[in-house]
């Protein structure tokens, strides 16, 4: 401990504590704690001025997360800290700057609410230097949330107060703290604070400040003294006024709080988030939240009823790759998986159709996904609408070859008349089965014994069709005259190598775990053997067992027999539109 | 050396393989050849006839052979079947010495030779020895020519150290052991061709010797091929081997002399070398897969696209200039022939239908990779024309241009100027506007569409393709290859470039505008019909030197299109 301390205050005295407390942090040997109280002692003593040291502390993009380990250590120092008011807010509020856009930048303000917690007078000198000394407005929110933990009365005054401020960045930060700020249980301060609201909402028009009032209606929303409709009142004039910042506060609420949400707020918000723009995938995101957890709920028609709104309004602007979370929900539900995909893929919009594809694609999943058709989508069932829906099916999904022809094999069972099954029927053969004979003729020889006799003679003349095209094939013998040269077969083996190779970089650069990880290429054998340190220095032998894997994929047949075909008809079938 | 050719002798399947060998070497033997193999049946027992002093004899004799493929056995000896070389033999003594013997060689001793590829077998030998010494007289004797003999005589007379050098012998050799790799094969075979057709300044009997030697090896590469199951490099060397001997018969155009009759006797060898080995590759590799879809797009064993496309683009190309020798061959027909008039119109529907099928079941063929390949497209369409099928010309060319414009708009696999195969795997190496304009700076592929839309009268195929012109490829040079002065001395062998190029065409002229300025460019340029196969009636062998030589085909040849207005006083020479 002593020689820790020593070694730090010497580290201090030439410059490089920082330096000294980042390797002290990759020193297994050092106790986080024992780090810490070794700095607050020092500090204490006079040794070394913590608040002026840290606030040195700088932020790169290549090692931000030691800078984030090193100012954790001094988030865990400040509550307890005696400091001057005004350099403790300085450093905070520059380490609060030097952390960026990066999700946990804000975390340092739970230290400082905590350094002002220590006495009453520290949020009240806080603010007079806020408000009279020039200290960063960044401090503002956290001020006024210490404060409200001490004398929450008081504090909710001051807010108020700031709320009627001239500058525009007081008012949105006292709005944004009204949120946070904790509120006396008494009725009728929160009546109050919903006034102050109305009045915010009705006497402002800044993005950011509405951002912020939606945030705190929130928050009331979930309070079960307030009527429903007064409360979502405010909401909708907030909504209607603000722009993208109040709609992405919308859908953190639809997404984070959507399950605490009152019936009439939700609508509320889903009828203002199908507006969400393009571009902010962020709000984006929050909104995919959202719908993930309704899709599990009975209101799981709304969830699909604003999805479907989204990526018609964006018209394939906004891939279904954004909804993610909602994706793997639906795909991993069979039954919703089939009314999703029957309902838009008969509904035949591009992006709808898509977004059938990007949900079995989900992850980049390769496994083909069984799906069926829900009978309850179908209406009433025209033959020329199943024919679409199969086309479509195929045009989306023809890179899932099963997933296709298990919808066009179901799609059958509900063919009013033998013109549309031999129209389906033929799909099923060309393209389906043409190009994927192994995986097509598994899902037709699987549903044989399920189906209807009908459909059974539909799948075997199909079957049928496909042996006699097989036949014909096997029945060449080897032609070596329409062989390529050896040089053209090695100039393609070499073209093909160089894809995979570029394909496996441009995958590795997307992965997590190459920036996770130290690589080491290993040249021979079938398993490596390093040693690894234990405690005391002890090296420890480990062998780690080599296990190869590969993938196996079916490429179309018409991938290289007529590449041109194949893709004019499927971009043939993907833009085809339903003429009612 | 002689084991190559004995096995060559060996494999020979049918009578007429050897009879194409025999004329050749017997002249070379030095014996005068009065009766050559005519096409059906034998002359009473005979299929060879020639007279002369042989073997240093000092007696003019008259030989008279009987051949037969293959070895002796007994069925191929004596039984019903119609080969039997018995009763030939017999036919031989008692029908062709009385009644068909020419006069001037009636009471010259007789040497009737038992020729065949392979030997007497011993099981059958009795038999013919007892048949020759019973037969045998004073006048009529019999002689065995065998394989070996025959394989001894080649040796001696075309192949031997003088005659065919140290360097043409290994290449040959190299031919045969690479011809399963028909690139290599190919390479070796065509260094040997040239080196043998390299005689230009060499006396008569020389070039007729090279014709010879270029024939022997051809058939040896051809029987090796066979038996090795891939008559690639056989094709594309009885191309190349016609095309070089040509050059050789081009420099007799305009003689009569004895010289100029064994020259084109010794090119008639060839072209029978030519005809056999492109109508084996058809028969028995091509033809029956056509009507199978994707059968012989999947039989290029290959995943990838372009060497499908590339693939079966030569394959159609080669089926129709089949088809353009047939029709060839068909306007020297006797008239009153209606057996083989009969039998050509068959062989013409087959090529015909041959092609709807081949386009029908393998879809590659509605969108060339390369302008380039716009060569074969003219080969097909120039026989369809002579089939009488404008429908299906029309169809696959709208087709093409449909697909060839769609594929430009999207930056998809559209046809390109590109040669180098790696570069074409990578095509389109980027989807930008100058990558597009760069690669597609010139062609021929569109401006033969628009030709062929003109002279069908399809105005809606000629509006695409000036659409595309004027909107899509303003960029693009579109134009014609014209034959000039320079291409007879180059066309057959391909020794450096010559021609002219019509360029840019225009299309923003009429349909008959646009006939009548290249027509009008034919009555420019008259070099075409100064071209020796054209002079001579041999016109396939310019689209076999386009089709091997990857040259656009001149216009001239589709002189037969030209409407009334623009019909020149004189008929066009050479016109298909």
């Amino acid at each position: 401990m002593d020689d820790l301390r020593k070694r730090l205050a010497e580290r201090a005295r030439s410059g490089h504590l920082l330096e000294e407390v980042q390797s002290s942090l990759c020193n297994e040997d050092v106790e986080e704690d024992k780090l810490i109280d070794a700095l607050s002692v020092l500090h204490t003593d006079g040794q070394i001025d913590i608040v002026q040291e840290f606030a040195n502390l700088k932020n790169s993009e290549k090692q931000a997360y030691l800078f984030f380990e090193i100012r954790g250590v001094f988030e865990k120092l400040l509550p307890s800290l005696q400091a001057p008011i005004r350099e403790v807010m300085d450093c905070v509020a520059a380490l609060y700057n030097e952390a960026g856009n990066d999700g946990a930048a804000g975390f340092i303000f739970n230290a400082y609410q905590a350094f002002c917690q220590q006495e009453a007078s520290i949020p009240v000198s806080a603010l007079h230097e806020i408000e009279k000394a020039g200290a960063s407005l960044d401090i503002l929110t956290p001020t006024l949330v210490a404060g409200a933990e001490i004398n929450a009365e008081y504090w909710l005054g001051e807010a108020y107060r700031l709320i009627d401020s001239t500058n525009v960045e007081i008012r949105r930060r006292a709005v944004f703290a009204l949120g946070r700020m904790a509120w006396p249980s008494a009725p009728e301060a929160l009546v109050t604070v919903l006034d102050r609201l109305r009045t915010v909402v009705d006497c402002n028009d800044d993005d950011e400040t509405l951002s912020s009032a939606v945030r705190t209606i929130g928050r009331l929303l979930t309070n079960e003294l307030f009527d429903d409709s007064r409360v979502c009142d405010v909401l909708s004039s907030a909504l209607d006024k603000g722009g993208p910042l109040t709609l992405h506060a919308a859908s953190d609420l639809f997404g984070f709080e959507g399950a605490k949400m009152p019936k009439l707020a939700l609508d509320i918000l889903m009828t203002r988030l199908r507006h969400v723009a393009p571009e902010n995938t962020r709000t984006i995101e929050h909104i995919d939240f959202g719908i993930k957890r309704l899709l599990g709920t009975e209101d799981r028609e709304l969830a699909l009823d604003l999805l479907e709104a989204i990526l018609i309004a964006h018209d394939s602007a906004t891939d279904m790759e954004v909804f993610d979370s909602a994706a793997r929900e639906i795909r991993s539900n069979g039954d919703l998986l089939n009314k999703v995909a029957t309902r838009w893929l008969l509904n035949g919009h591009e992006a709808l159709c898509e977004a059938v594809y990007s949900i079995v694609h989900v992850g980049g999943e390769r496994r083909n996904v069984k799906i069926e058709v829900d009978a309850s989508e179908l209406g009433d069932g025209d033959g020329v609408w199943l024919i679409f829906a199969a086309r479509k099916s195929i045009g989306f999904l023809f890179w899932y070859p099963v997933s296709a022809a298990t919808f066009i094999v179901s799609l059958l069972e509900h063919a009013p008349d033998g013109e549309t099954a031999a129209a389906l029927e033929e799909l099923l053969f060309e393209p389906l089965l043409i190009n994927y004979p192994n995986e097509v003729r598994g899902v037709l020889e699987g549903a044989v014994d399920t189906v209807s006799k009908e459909v059974r003679k539909r799948l075997g003349n199909a079957l049928q069709r496909l042996e006699d095209y097989l036949e014909d094939l096997r029945s060449i013998d080897k032609i070596p005259e329409l062989m390529p040269s050896l040089e053209e077969r090695e100039s393609y083996h070499r073209h093909q190598q160089e894809e995979m190779t570029e394909s496996y970089k441009a995958a590795e650069q997307k992965s997590v775990f190459a920036n996770l990880f130290a690589r080491v290429t290993l040249l021979y054998g079938r398993r490596s053997i390093h040693y690894v340190r234990g405690p005391g220095d002890e090296q420890k032998r480990m062998e780690t067992p080599l296990t190869s894997h590969s993938v196996a994929m079916a490429f179309p047949r018409q991938l290289h027999l007529d590449p041109f075909g194949l893709e004019y008809m499927l971009r043939v079938m993907r833009v085809e539109k339903r003429r009612e | 050396m002689r084991l190559i050719l004995r096995q060559y002798l060996a494999s020979l399947r049918e009578r007429d393989e050897l009879d194409a060998v025999l004329p050749d070497l017997l002249s070379q033997l030095g014996l005068t050849v009065f009766s050559r193999p005519g096409r059906g049946t034998r002359q009473d027992g005979v299929d060879v006839a020639a007279v002369g002093k042989l073997m240093g004899s000092t007696e003019e004799k008259v030989y008279l052979y009987s051949i037969k493929p293959g070895d002796l056995g007994r069925r191929d000896w004596d039984s019903s079947s119609e080969q039997s070389l018995r009763p030939s033999l017999n036919q031989i003594r008692d029908a062709y010495i009385p009644n068909r013997l020419p006069v001037e060689h009636r009471g010259k001793k007789i040497v009737i030779c038992i020729c065949l590829g392979g030997v007497v077998l011993e099981q059958i030998r009795p038999d013919v020895e007892g048949f020759i010494s019973r037969e045998s007289t004073a006048d009529v004797t019999f002689e065995e020519w065998n394989g070996d003999r025959l394989a001894a005589l080649i040796e001696e007379r075309f192949l031997r150290e003088d005659l065919l050098p140290t360097d043409s012998r290994t290449m040959l050799r190299k031919a045969l052991a690479m011809l399963d790799e028909p690139d290599s094969s190919y390479g070796y075979f065509a260094a040997l061709v040239k080196s043998l057709s390299a005689v230009d300044d060499a006396n008569h009997s020389a070039r007729i010797r090279s014709l010879r030697q270029i024939c022997i090896c051809l058939w040896v590469l051809y029987a090796w091929g066979r038996d090795a199951g891939n008559l690639e490099s056989p094709y594309r060397s009885s191309e190349l081997a016609l095309l070089c001997a040509w050059h050789v018969v081009g420099l007799y155009a305009s003689k009569k002399s004895k010289s100029a009759v064994a020259v084109r006797d010794a090119f008639q060898s060839i072209l029978q070398a030519y005809m056999a080995v492109s109508s084996e590759y058809l028969a028995d590799r091509i033809l029956p897969h056509v009507g199978k879809r994707d059968g012989l797009s999947s039989a290029v064993s290959s995943g990838c696209a372009l060497d499908v496309n590339r693939k079966l683009f030569d394959i159609i190309g080669r089926v129709a200039l089949k088809g353009l020798w047939l029709t060839w061959s068909g306007q020297h027909l006797d008239p009153t022939d209606k057996v083989r008039i009969e039998s050509h119109k068959k062989g013409q529907q087959e090529c015909h239908r041959a092609i709807g099928a081949l386009i029908s079941n393998n879809p590659t063929l509605l969108l060339p990779r390369t302008d380039e390949q716009a060569i074969d497209i003219w080969i097909v369409v120039a026989f369809l024309s002579t089939a009488d099928a404008p429908t299906d010309i029309q169809i696959w060319l709208k087709e093409l241009i449909e697909r060839a414009i769609f594929a430009y708009r999207i930056h998809g696999i559209y046809p390109c100027n590109l040669n180098s195969y790696r570069e074409l795997l990578e095509h389109p190496r980027e989807k930008s506007d100058a990558y597009r304009k760069e690669v597609t700076g010139g062609s021929v592929l569109y401006p033969m569409i628009a030709f062929w839309a003109a002279v069908l009268g399809d105005d809606a195929l000629y509006a695409d393709v000036a659409h595309l012109a004027k909107h899509d490829m303003p960029h693009c040079s579109f134009q014609f290859w014209f034959p000039d002065e320079t291409s007879e001395m180059h066309f057959y062998r391909n020794t450096e470039a010559h021609g002219a190029t019509l360029a840019p065409v225009t299309l923003e002229q009429t349909p008959q505008e646009l006939l009548e300025q290249l027509f009008g460019e034919c009555d420019q340029s008259p070099h075409f019909r100064e071209l020796s196969a054209v002079k001579m009636g041999f016109w396939p062998i310019v689209l076999v030197a386009c089709r091997h030589y990857r040259l656009p085909l001149p216009l001239h040849l589709f002189e037969g299109f030209r409407t009334s207005s623009a019909v020149p006083e004189e008929e066009p020479s050479g016109s298909i």
